[in-house]
């Protein structure tokens, strides 16, 4: 069994509860993320080196100078080059054992139904409201889980959502949390509000761990579970959403 | 005697609050929100999930010691 898996996970193998089985899991599982941008590039570097069977990427957006301090999957040299196209490449050859998938459209409602369905777990790197709720509601209709991953200033926030298993039998929605915004309720972004290329770091590869985690099957993942944390004081604060 | 019952704020809410406060004779959720309102009129415009000692909260009674949490959705990435 463990002669067919690559010699790069050889380090994770090692892990006490991990092993081949683990390693099989991932390599067999399909996972989208949505928005390459702060939380989508740690996100997608440590799912693509963990091996990962099948990534999507999906982004519209195209480089620019600005997105350099925490976008880290590009360089001075992508700027005005597709997002999606970039990180596809970088990915690539970072591991060439993996199938990856670029989308250039942005996802809305006439297309996420088609996207989404292709794949076991979705990792909400947007930065808006409109594609989060989006993302939500086409995973509660086609019964996907999905991690989220937000920031505000010095916090983040992470969650798995809308998962359902034999021992959770409650698929907790992002509207379930917050049911009251509409479309005009926008809230400030990055762009607005500023942000530290470091915190989408740590909370993209924290969405990162819990997806690999969900699918490894390892550990205690925050399933209908909210975590906030403050990267100033280090403080995290886990809230039950059930 | 009066119950004073902590409250802490993330996000754009801390920003109107401070990170943490406190508030005198808060027994449920409604006269929480009744009383969040006179302190901090501005959080009128705001959105929030609150939680009492880290469960969402619905309109539950708030017992003397427990913490209360204000979670707005934050949108960046």
């Amino acid at each position: 069994m463990q002669s067919k898996i690559s010699g790069r996970y050889f380090r994770q193998l090692l892990l006490k509860g991990f092993g081949a089985a683990a390693q099989e899991k991932l390599l067999q599982s399909k996972v989208l993320v949505v928005g390459a941008g702060g939380l989508g590039c740690p996100a997608l570097q440590y799912l693509a080196a963990a091996g990962i069977g099948t990534i999507g990427i999906a982004d519209f957006d195209k480089v620019s100078l600005t997105n350099l301090h925490r976008q880290i999957l590009y360089t001075a040299n992508d700027i005005g080059a597709y997002k999606a196209e970039k990180a596809k490449n970088y990915l690539s050859n970072l591991n060439p054992e993996i199938e990856i998938i670029s989308y250039l459209e942005k996802i809305e409602k006439e297309n996420v139904n088609a996207i989404i369905s292709k794949y076991d777990v979705i990792i909400d790197a947007t930065d808006n409201l409109e594609a989060r709720y989006t993302i939500n509601d086409a995973c509660v209709f086609l019964n996907k889980p999905f991690v989220l991953g937000a920031i505000h200033e010095y916090q983040g926030q992470v969650a798995i959502l809308n998962y359902v298993d034999e021992t959770n039998s409650k698929a907790i929605s992002y509207r379930d949390i917050f049911p009251n915004l509409s479309a005009g309720s926008e809230l400030p972004n990055c762009e607005a509000n500023g942000v530290l290329g470091v915190l989408c770091g740590i909370i993209g590869t924290m969405q990162a761990n819990e997806a690999i985690k969900l699918i490894a099957g390892i550990g205690t993942p925050l399933i209908n579970k909210l975590l906030t944390y403050d990267s100033l004081t280090n403080e995290t604060y886990i809230v039950d959403l059930m | 005697m009066q119950m004073k019952t902590t409250i802490r704020s993330f996000g754009s809410i801390a920003d109107i609050t401070g990170s943490s406060f406190t508030l005198e004779d808060v027994n449920n959720i409604e006269t929480l929100k009744v009383k969040l309102l006179d302190a901090y009129p501005a959080l009128a415009e705001k959105i929030f999930m609150i939680s009492i000692d880290k469960k969402i909260a619905t309109n539950e009674t708030i017992l003397p010691n427990s913490t209360v949490a204000l979670l707005p959705p934050f949108s960046g990435g």
